[in-house]
């Protein structure tokens, strides 16, 4: 019997000519985005690409330098596309993509690529993620709208029922007829963008990019199957396909529309990110905080002559200004720690705030899961940066260490070679593994896996109350 | 008659669930979204202060050293009241208006410090501090509960005008009444319609004031019209298509499903599609390259410094260098941000020429989409566009510019400017777009809309006034 139901429903489907319209615009919105999700990923690798080889030219051609000097103008750390964000790009845009690693400070990513879009952009952002988090639902509440309140209008629940069907078998038809239906209508759109997805340069088939690209399947057809049962339960309960439509339409606007940018707002009023300039007050009093620590620049100063067995800092064979510089690093790491992770758990705040509101919006949970999967939300992007962060450090050690060594008595005037800027390690930056931090997205996992069980729930008993209804009357 | 039915629809309304939503829903949500805009608006002008201040002092001390300098009070170091150290404050504050739309103000810079140690490419200092995510996900604004929310709210309270009761019998039973049903269809539509935008405009009218700034209440309130003549087109083309839907189509989920289609595609599709092509059709330049162009200009200044010093000093014919010990780098640094300059001014128009093509595409395509066309106009009234942040980029750039011709010679030559040569140096004002061009560039799109929405009412009237068999 469930067959025949399943069978049924897809027939009406079919007949729906305001969702075949749908499926069309759907499959062609889903492929151009595709497509400029391809094209835009490709570029942005080749330009991260050439970014990083002229920055590679610019410092080997320094020639002879002060190591410090060149601490100064350092190099450049890029962050890598990762290939799925031609899927989702998340808050890839909204981060910055260049991070300077200079010699005493530690510096925010910049460039952030939203910086160069049109005002339209805030509103839509057509990516096939997109696509599928807004218009997903609407197309599932136009498919089902009418399932239960349709049959009961017309009459023809009553007939069901009275012919022995079980209210079992009714409603998982409806249910797999509409996940069929409308895995039918985004299964051309998919299909599809899959070739561009296997062309784009960046893809590397390892077993991490699989498992995202299966747990992202997975997280969309769950928040589908959660749409189609609400769908489900609410039209089991309005008492006119027009009352039902109206009210999926109203839970569309709140959860899809309303919902995530008052959670956005909502987290930045309760948790609101500190002044810049006062972020960038505290970074440079971290790094000036050695220069600051006169005693204890006095004690190292003097464990030092202590060391070489001198009297006077211009008798050390190493060069004072040296250690002093790379001591002054030290000194400010877990300062600068302090300010970035303070600046992260602010972050974190925000987004406990985010996953609160998850909890009515199943639309903000599947982003926030698809964008981590995709690999480009914020812990993606804070990765990046301290693993800059750590580089930097390497690198600008090496530099004080060179000088620490030879510039002993050469009154500031000291230069390295040319071929030493050899030497200085490239950005071996390699994106993590989603298992890295997959306990980060167990909140919004848990949303999504509580939410189905509740629409479960919700379908069950709003089919069954109809279903009693419908027998005594 | 007519006023009786009007008094009968409204208290009809008030005591249906939809129409207590929709009403509830419209004063929550503009209370909510201008509350915590004043809120934005209040710290942005602080924020801008404070900064100016700060900056503002810092060159107060410069400037006293320099005075005691050639007062004769201080014996110079090389360091002290260096023309390289002279810093202005630039900064943009929120819009007089800027409680109602906050745009793309979290992403962009909203400070600089004017002074010869920057160059066009480092001028703003380091502001991408949020949480990307947050802003991603935009704000809960005014601008977005008018242009998104109230069109939906206009459809759910509206789709049903007609269809409940033809499907009832009782337009038929209206018949009998000395008024032709379509009207009574039409009155009503146009009843639900301005109660909504009675809800929006009576509460922007209180954050009008109560989030009004000591100074600049003129241009607020001009600011306000523009604001308020755009919802309010904005709000008539919904009437009109809502009307149109509830005229042709019978059965009211067909109307209902119309009009959300109409509103996903006129709303989020076409703004979502335009802006996509516009960025592919005009890309902007690579900011990385910008960052590559920079990175070599210093690293080839830094070898060059000396041969840079002489093509100075031969385009400066009547400095003098002075001997004083003042540090190298001042002078590298300097001419450095010169060769910056000269080799990323083309990438700096090649930015100016794809936002400028970009900008004509959506101004043409805007037709397409109302929501383009009341974005664009609320956004620019509230000072919130992505226009604004870029004219302020400019105008620091400018002012940066400027600075560094008057302060470059002296740099090169060692030595110190006057007191005098100082104060003329004009401090950084941001010159906003006035309302009056924001007007002229509004009218033909507001024309457009307003045409648009009047053909469409006078489409839907013809229906609503025809013979009841043909309106049935």
């Amino acid at each position: 019997m469930i067959g025949v139901i399943v069978s049924k429903e897809l027939r009406t489907l079919s007949r729906n000519r305001v969702l075949l319209g749908f499926t069309l615009a759907i499959t062609a919105l889903m492929f151009v985005a595709a497509l400029m999700g391809q094209a835009r990923v490709d570029a942005f690798d080749r330009e991260r690409a050439d970014a990083a080889a002229t920055d590679r030219a610019v410092w080997l051609a320094q020639g002879e330098r002060n190591p410090h000097s060149a601490a100064h103008f350092s190099r450049y750390a890029f962050k890598p596309i990762p290939a799925l964000a031609l899927f989702d790009p998340g808050s890839l845009d909204y981060a910055g993509i260049a991070l300077w690693m200079e010699a005493h400070n530690q510096n925010p990513a910049v460039y952030r690529r939203a910086e160069d879009r049109s005002d339209l952009q805030l509103f839509a952002e057509l990516s096939p993620a997109w696509i599928l988090q807004v218009f997903g639902p609407l197309i599932v509440f136009c498919a089902m709208f009418a399932a239960m309140a349709g049959e009961r209008e017309d009459g023809t629940l009553r007939q069901l029922l009275s012919i022995g069907v079980s209210p079992r078998s009714i409603m998982v038809g409806k249910v797999v007829g509409g996940i069929v239906a409308l895995l039918l209508i985004f299964s051309p759109g998919l299909l599809l963008s899959l070739p561009l997805v296997s062309q784009s340069a960046s893809v590397v088939p390892t077993a991490d990019q699989s498992f995202r690209v299966l747990s992202i399947a997975g997280a969309y057809l769950m928040t589908l199957a959660i749409y189609v049962l609400l769908a489900l339960g609410v039209s089991s309960l309005a008492k006119s396909r027009r009352s039902a439509f109206l009210a999926l339409l109203v839970i569309w606007g709140a959860s899809v529309i309303a919902v995530p940018r008052i959670a956005g707002d909502v987290a930045a009023t309760l948790h609101p990110q500190p002044e810049a300039r006062e972020i960038r007050r505290t970074l440079s009093q971290a790094a000036g905080a050695y220069r600051q620590a006169t005693d204890l620049r006095e004690r190292e100063l003097a464990e030092l002559l202590e060391r070489y067995n001198v009297a006077s800092e211009t008798d050390l064979p190493v060069s004072y200004a040296a250690f002093s510089l790379q001591r002054s690093e030290e000194v400010a790491h877990p300062l600068f720690e302090k300010i970035y992770g303070d600046l992260a758990d602010n972050h974190g705040r925000q987004d406990t705030v985010l996953g609160w509101f998850s909890a009515a919006s199943p639309t903000l949970a599947l982003a926030r899961l698809s964008a981590g999967l995709a690999g480009v939300d914020r812990f993606h992007h804070e990765h990046f940066v301290w693993a800059a962060e750590t580089h930097r450090r390497k690198i600008v050690k090496q530099m004080n260490d060179d000088m620490f060594e030879h510039a002993a008595g050469t009154d500031g005037r000291y230069l390295s070679s040319a071929d030493f800027w050899e030497t200085i390690d490239d950005f071996p930056y390699r994106p993590p593994a989603f298992s890295a931090f997959r306990h980060e997205y167990a909140a919004a996992a848990f949303a999504l896996s509580l939410q189905l069980l509740l629409a479960l729930g919700f379908a069950t008993w709003a089919m069954g109350r109809s279903q009693k209804l419908e027998r005594a009357g | 008659m007519i006023r009786a039915v009007f008094q009968h629809e409204l208290r009809l309304l008030m005591l249906r669930p939809v129409g207590i939503a929709a009403v509830v829903t419209a004063l929550l949500a503009a209370t909510y979204a201008l509350w915590t805009g004043g809120q934005h608006l209040q710290s942005g002008v602080a924020r801008a202060a404070g900064y100016q201040e700060t900056v503002n002092n810092s060159h107060a001390r410069w400037l006293e050293t320099l005075r005691q300098i050639e007062g004769g009070e201080l014996a110079p170091s090389p360091y002290d009241a260096r023309p390289i150290n002279i810093r202005l404050p630039a900064a943009l504050a929120p819009a007089p208006l800027g409680d109602f739309a906050r745009g793309a103000y979290d992403l962009h810079p909203t400070t600089a410090t004017i002074g010869a140690w920057s160059n066009a490419v480092n001028l703003f200092p380091h502001y991408q501090f949020d949480n990307p995510g947050l802003i991603q996900l935009g704000r809960f604004d005014f601008a977005f509960v008018a242009i998104v929310l109230l069109p939906l709210l206009m459809i759910a309270l509206s789709f049903d005008a007609a269809a409940s009761d033809r499907a009832s019998g009782r337009l038929r039973l209206l018949s009998a009444q000395p008024i032709r049903p379509g009207r009574l269809v039409l009155g009503r539509l146009l009843l639900r319609a301005a109660l909504l935008w009675v809800c929006l405009v009576l509460v922007a009218l209180v954050f009008l004031l109560v989030n009004a700034a000591p100074v600049g209440f003129g241009e607020r309130l001009a600011r306000f019209g523009l604001f308020a003549v755009g919802l309010s087109v904005y709000a008539l083309f919904w009437f009109a298509l809502i009307s149109l839907c509830v005229a042709y189509i019978k059965r009211s989920e067909a109307v209902i499903a119309s009009l959300i289609a109409a509103w996903a595609i006129l709303t989020l599709g076409i703004p979502g599609i335009v802006a996509t092509t516009a960025e592919r059709l005009y890309p902007q330049p690579s900011r990385l390259a910008y960052l590559s162009e920079m990175r070599q200009a210093q690293g080839d200044a830094a070898r060059e410094a000396a041969q840079l010093t002489a093509g100075f000093l031969v385009d400066h014919p009547d400095l003098t260098v002075s001997d004083e010990a003042v540090p190298d780098y001042y002078r590298g640094t300097y001419l450095a941000n010169l060769e910056v300059e000269r080799r990323t001014g083309p990438v700096l128009e090649a930015f100016v020429d794809a936002r400028t093509q970009r900008d004509r595409l959506i101004g043409i395509t805007q037709y397409a989409s109302p929501a383009i066309i009341t974005s664009g106009i609320l956004n620019a009234a509230a000072g919130a566009d992505i226009g604004r942040h870029y004219n302020f980029q400019q105008q620091a750039r400018f002012a940066l510019r400027d600075l560094s011709g008057q302060v470059g010679p002296a740099i090169v030559a060692r030595q110190r400017m006057t007191t005098g040569e100082v104060e003329a140096i004009p401090n950084f004002g941001f010159e906003d777009q006035p309302v009056s061009a924001m007007l002229a560039e509004s009218v033909m799109p507001f024309a457009y809309l307003f045409l648009l929405a009047l053909a469409g009412v006078a489409v839907a009237w013809r229906r609503f006034d025809a013979p009841l068999e043909v309106f049935l």
